[in-house]
This record gives structure tokens, sequence and C-alpha cells, in this order.
């Protein structure tokens, strides 16, 4: 009797920024092509787009960036030692976002999200097994 | 922080920042209010003020994270094949844009970012390194910087208007005239670089440039907005948080663990054994994260491990296919 063991391995594919409207963050919706075989383009699209809801409801200049870096400055930006900002919220959203989706939809398929923040929100690291 | 050469040029500017407002407080300002007590304490009131503020703005300027890049210790990103050294991309108005290979970060530099070979990171949105600050001025200290130089030239042309109205009013000892003189001397020297700087940083948020893209073309940006939006943009765009050692919040790291220990309930085994044929198992350990057996590839291993081996029924190719495509 042989056995074999084998560890499957990890692949992995990134997606980038789109930086096709400014330096804003927003990644692109486009389903890599070597995550066809396990995930739908439509739902891929919906997370990602509702990813890039979140980012985009965090650099929107509102009246709240606005009064948070007033009082910031007033306060000798000691506040933001003590209280989270609209943007590191919406940061947060995002990570629970991810660790959401991963386990009603991504995992069984076989795929895996990662936060975005671990790579300095430059691209998001997705992986997948073959 | 580590005391070093680097930091000499740091120590010099608060150093003289300090030693300054100290003698102008000790000396100018209190003749002042020995001159008329109301108007003498209204002045070191404001001038109190724009010290504090410009002292702030300096010390958050140079303690903040600019906007480091984490360094991508996997170093998993290079694209030999598709991108290899430089990755072309599309930026905002249709240009184009080609991210180059950071070597010592180990990811393509996003636009607008550079590394700085003084901290040894890319840094987003990168302006410069200021050896004063002894930090990168960059996406997320570059609004202080800004606000620290603008105050600081209020604060000295404060100084400089109040140190000659003293000089001009009657005094007494010899001590305060050399002091009141050296400050009327010192201030206006320590101004014109310091304006200089300013207009150069007023006319780089008109352009919509950072200094590092002014410095290496002439061209204009593809990100500038109009000054009124560029100007608005500096001080009040939400800055991203930092990206090194970033931690969710509390709640929501509590609700990931939740969601991560509902997930482990039903955890699938850590390998499954497939059985190819009668002598050969084939024992696939399961990956780190959860991944669902019953409907994933693991079947079509087996399956096609079976065909394999009924089609060879040899163990050497079985080894070879294991090793091979899987």
């Amino acid at each position: 009797m042989a056995t074999f063991n084998i560890v499957p391995e990890h692949n992995k594919v990134f997606l980038s920024r789109d930086y096709t409207n400014g330096t804003a963050c927003r990644f692109n919706m486009e389903l890599p092509t070597e995550l066809r075989n396990n995930v739908s383009e439509s739902q891929f699209k919906d997370t990602v787009k509702h990813i890039n809801d979140i980012f985009a409801e965090a650099e929107r200049l509102s009246c709240r960036s606005y009064m948070e870096g007033c009082l910031g400055c007033l306060t000798a930006y000691t506040i933001f030692l003590c209280v989270r900002t609209h943007y590191e919220k919406c940061v947060d959203r995002v990570a629970l976002y991810i660790v959401q989706q991963n386990k009603d939809v991504y995992e069984p398929l076989g795929v895996k999200i990662c936060d975005p923040m671990e790579r300095g929100l430059r691209c998001i690291e997705i992986q997948y097994c073959i | 922080m580590l005391v070093g050469k680097r930091q000499l040029p740091f120590l010099l500017s608060i150093g003289l920042l300090i030693i300054l407002s100290l003698l102008y407080f000790g000396f100018t300002a209190r003749h002042l209010i020995e001159v008329h007590l109301l108007s003498g304490i209204l002045i070191t009131l404001i001038s109190g003020l724009l010290f504090l503020f410009s002292l702030i703005n300096f010390l958050v300027t140079s303690f903040i994270d600019p906007g480091y890049y984490p360094i991508n210790t996997n170093n998993d990103e290079y694209e030999v094949i598709q991108h290899g050294i430089s990755k072309s991309i599309t930026v905002t108005g249709g240009a184009t844009f080609s991210m180059r290979w950071c070597d010592e970060c180990k990811h393509y530099r996003p636009p607008r970012s550079h590394h700085c070979c003084v901290c040894e990171m890319c840094v987003e949105n990168f302006d410069h390194h200021c050896p004063w600050v002894d930090n990168c001025v960059g996406m997320k200290n570059y609004r202080y910087f800004v606000l620290f130089i603008t105050s600081l030239i209020l604060y000295i042309l404060f100084g400089i208007g109040t140190t000659i109205a003293a000089i001009v009013l009657k005094r007494d000892s010899l001590l305060e005239v050399i002091v009141e003189f050296m400050l009327a001397i010192i201030l206006p020297i320590s101004l014109i670089p310091i304006l200089a700087l300013a207009v150069f940083h007023f006319y780089l948020m008109i352009i919509g440039k950072t200094t590092f893209e002014q410095i290496k073309s002439e061209d204009p940006s593809p990100y500038n907005k109009g000054f009124f939006c560029n100007l608005y943009l500096t001080f009040f765009t939400p800055a991203h948080p930092k990206y090194q050692k970033f931690e969710p919040s509390r709640t929501v790291r509590k609700q990931i663990t939740t969601l991560e220990r509902d997930r482990n309930v039903d955890k699938v085994p850590d390998s499954m054994d497939i059985t190819c044929g009668p002598e050969v198992i084939v024992r696939v350990a399961a990956p780190t994260f959860n991944y669902n057996l019953r409907n994933g590839s693991y079947t079509s291993i087996g399956e096609k491990m079976n065909l394999y081996t009924q089609m060879n029924s040899t163990h050497s190719h079985t080894d070879s296919l294991a090793t091979s495509d899987i």
C-alpha cells in the first residue's frame, strides 16, 4: 500500500486598483480569468461593487469630513487618538463584509478574498484552489 | 526614536523654534506687557496661540505615518510574463501610466507614489523627504506640513512686527536691547527660506502637483482639479488610515472572530484520503482556509486519479501525477 501526500497549492490572483477616475480608492470589477471556473461573473461584480461603494462613501467630500478636519485641528489632533475616523470605520466595514462574503459565498467555491488593507489598498489578494 | 546623524536637522529646527520663542516671550512680550498691560497681554496671547499651532503641526508632521505602503514580504506580486518591470495602466483622463516595480518593497508602485531612500519605504502621494521634520511628506501629513509653514510664517511676521515695536518703545535694561535687536535680525533671516518654501507649495497646490512630480517633469498633472478644489482636497480630503499595523476596531474584530468560529463548527477534515486503485492512497491535505470538499474539486482529483490508475495501473505514473498535475 503506497500513500502519497498532496498539499494543494494556493494560487493567488491580484485584483488591481482602478485609477481611471483619479486616485480615489476603487478596484477593477472585472473577474480575473483564473477565477472563471470557480466564481460567476455577476456574483463577483456585486461583491467588488459593494466594496467600491463603501470606499466611495469613505472618500466622499462631505460635511462630515470637513467637520472631522476642523475638530481634529481644534483639539490639536488628539481626537484622532481616541475616536475612529469615518474612513477607518469604512475600512472596518469592508473587512467585515469580506469575511462574511468569504464564509457565505466564496470559500465553498474554493476562493478566499483577503482584506485589501494588508496590501495598503494597492490591490486585493484573492486565493483560490485549482 | 534613535538620535543619530539623521535627526540633527530635526533637533536643530525644533531647538531653534523653542529657543527663539523663549527669547521672544521672555523679553519682547514681557517688555510690551510692562509698557501697556492690556495690549501686551493680547499680543502675548496671539503669538502664544500661533506658536502652539505651529509647534503642534510640526510635531504631527514629523511623527505621523506619511502614507507608507507596507513592504510585501511574500514577494508574490511580480508578473513576469504579463508586465515585467513596469506595468501599464490607465489613469484619469485616459492617460497611461507605467507603474514601476519596486525592488525594495516588492510591489508595483502606484501612481503618485515614490520610494523614499531615507525611510526605505514607498510613500503614497510622495511630496518630498523633509530632513527638518525628519519624515517624508506625503498623503497623510502634507496638510499638516502646509499648516505648519503657513502658521510659522504668520508667527514670525507677528514676532518681527512686535519686536520692532518693542525696540521703538523706551526700555531700561541693556540685555533687553541686545536680545530684541538679535531677534529683529534673526527672525527676518529665518523668514526668507520659509517664505520661499510656502510660495512654492502654494504654487504646487494651484497646479495640483507634488514637489516630486514638479521636479521630475514640467508637464501638467492629470490629477489637477483646479485651485480651490486642490486647496480643499489638500486640507479636507479624508486621508486613508495608516496601512502599517492597522487594526479593525474592537467590535469589528469581535464580529470577525464570531464569524470565523461559526465557520469552524462544520470545518472540513484536515486531510482526505482518496483511494486510487487497489494499492494507492492519495492523502490530500485541506487548504488553510475552509473549502467544501463535497462539491469542490477534490472529488474531481479523485476521479481523475482513479481514471489514471485504471488506465495505467502502475504506481510510478500515479507518483508523477501526484507531484506534477496537482
